[in-house]
């Protein structure tokens, strides 16, 4: 197998969902691109805004910050899972009351939302089949595809370099399998190449 | 790596060690696992009673998403947030030796005070690290030719004439524990945090103070300060002024300017100064009245 790929095995929503994956897949990436998985949004990808968090082993994370090879092993619950039968889960429910206003009307004027849905179907071509495509309205720039695209030597775009992944299962291993340009995921060494 | 200022061959991942322990040393302090996770920390009962300084500190620093995965090991080797650090088409002396500093003649009002050079003026962006350098906090290391102990304010250097390092560790060494010797008189500890806006956002000035009174005269302290050098800042002369000495307002902001008299701030950050001097002498004199 190509050293910058891997497996990964992640409990998501309850079901264990394997992927094989380039080793710079974050998790966002993995539910968005592979999984169909939406409802993690990429806002910022640096950690920053929060729209991509998701519970990992029952705490929140920023899925964007978190490699999809790294969270192998863990139990993901995404704001999908909170649903049962279509509807908020009750758990769920005891903290979110549900109300449903369409995406595209939450930045829109207060007075607006009561009208909700009565513009839909006046229009045809692009916009409605736009409608139809959920992850149409969301349109993700340039660091998903980057992922997939990237080639060395490729400067179109800011994106992070192929690299291979190894997970050390004890601290002695991780310093004996260390060597001259690797760096430590979650520990971190400002060594010098 | 987001930003391509990292390009690693390969990552080896270490955030299933099993260095996720804290555990009583024989000698009454703390032995805190490197993979222990920012808020596993921050609430532990024993860092909240004995080392308040230090679940403050952590709870000043990131988001709640980020500290459920931060490790302790990897808090303290952030990066610096220097934004031409993180920029790969600006020339930084961190990032690429000998390419010069962007930061001197321009966007500085966050970077450093004290100890910096003409190579570099980053801070260290971590709150946590300031918080254990107030108390004694040593960093035990595992390495291809064995371990050692090294005292948290001798890990991160001073910029001088190479500031591509930001610690004394050697290649592949790898943080397995951080310990916390006992410090009683901890139990009266404080983090304090200047920012531009109320959370999530890196400090400009930050305090750890702890303080022993007896009676109305300072039998010991200890202060670090964040945000104004290129590591935890432990402000010795301060703490050296204040021992034996009155514990009153007046006793504070001298020692406080003691401390500061050796900053070199740069146009667009002096205000970081009188800031740094009148936070630690507000912290302190805080930290008093409440003993009283």
């Amino acid at each position: 197998m190509d050293p910058a790929l891997a497996e990964t095995v992640i409990t998501i929503n309850g079901e264990e969902r394997r992927a094989t994956v380039d080793a710079r897949t974050t998790v966002l990436d993995l539910l968005r691109e592979q999984l169909g998985l939406t409802g993690v949004k990429k806002g910022c990808d640096h950690g920053q805004c929060g729209a991509c968090t998701a519970l990992l082993d029952g705490r929140r994370v920023n899925t964007c910050l978190l490699l999809a090879v790294s969270a192998s092993g863990g139990e993901l619950v995404t704001i999908e899972g909170l649903a049962q039968d279509g509807a908020l889960a009750p758990a769920a429910a005891g903290v979110h009351r549900p109300r449903r206003v369409p995406v595209r009307l939450l930045h829109a004027r207060a007075d607006l939302l009561g009208r909700g849905d009565a513009r839909r179907g006046r229009r045809g071509g692009r916009r409605a089949d736009r409608r139809r495509d959920p992850r149409a309205h969301e349109r993700q720039h340039l660091p998903l595809r980057a992922v997939r695209e990237h080639r060395p030597g490729d400067r179109g775009g800011r994106t992070v370099k192929p690299f291979a992944y190894e997970r050390a299962t004890d601290p002695d291993g991780a310093v004996a399998t260390y060597a001259d340009g690797d760096r430590y995921l979650a520990g971190g060494t400002t060594s010098s190449t | 790596m987001k930003l391509e200022v990292e390009t690693p061959r390969r990552l080896i991942d270490i955030t299933r060690l099993g260095l996720t322990g804290i555990e009583e040393t024989t000698s009454g302090g703390l032995r805190i696992g490197a993979g222990a996770s920012n808020s596993a920390l921050a609430a532990d009962r024993r860092v909240r009673e004995r080392y308040p300084v230090l679940a403050e500190a952590l709870l000043a620093g990131a988001s709640g998403q980020l500290r459920n995965r931060a490790s302790f090991g990897g808090n303290l080797l952030q990066r610096t947030r220097c934004r031409y650090f993180q920029d790969v088409g600006k020339p930084c002396n961190k990032r690429t030796p000998g390419q010069g500093c962007s930061a001197r003649e321009g966007e500085h009002r966050n970077l450093a005070i004290l100890g910096h050079s003409p190579a570099c003026v980053a801070t260290h962006p971590s709150d946590m690290a300031v918080g254990l350098a107030a108390l004694d906090a040593v960093v035990h290391t595992r390495a291809p030719g064995g371990g050692r102990a090294i005292p948290l304010v001798e890990l991160h250097r001073l910029p001088g004439d190479d500031p591509s390092q930001d610690t004394i560790l050697r290649p592949g060494e790898l943080i397995e524990a951080i310990e916390l010797p006992p410090l009683p008189f901890a139990v009266r500890s404080r983090y304090r945090k200047v920012r531009d806006r109320a959370s999530f956002a890196f400090a400009l000035v930050s305090v750890a103070a702890a303080l022993d009174l007896d009676g109305d005269r300072v039998r010991d302290v200890r202060i670090a300060l964040g945000g104004v050098a290129h590591k935890p800042w432990r402000a010795t002369v301060a703490e050296e002024a204040l021992r034996g000495g009155p514990a009153s307002a007046d006793a504070f902001a001298a020692a406080a300017e003691a401390e500061l008299a050796a900053a070199r701030p740069l146009p667009d950050n002096a205000y970081k100064v009188a800031l740094a001097r009148n936070v630690l002498a507000r912290t302190l004199t805080d930290l008093a009245e409440e003993a009283r």
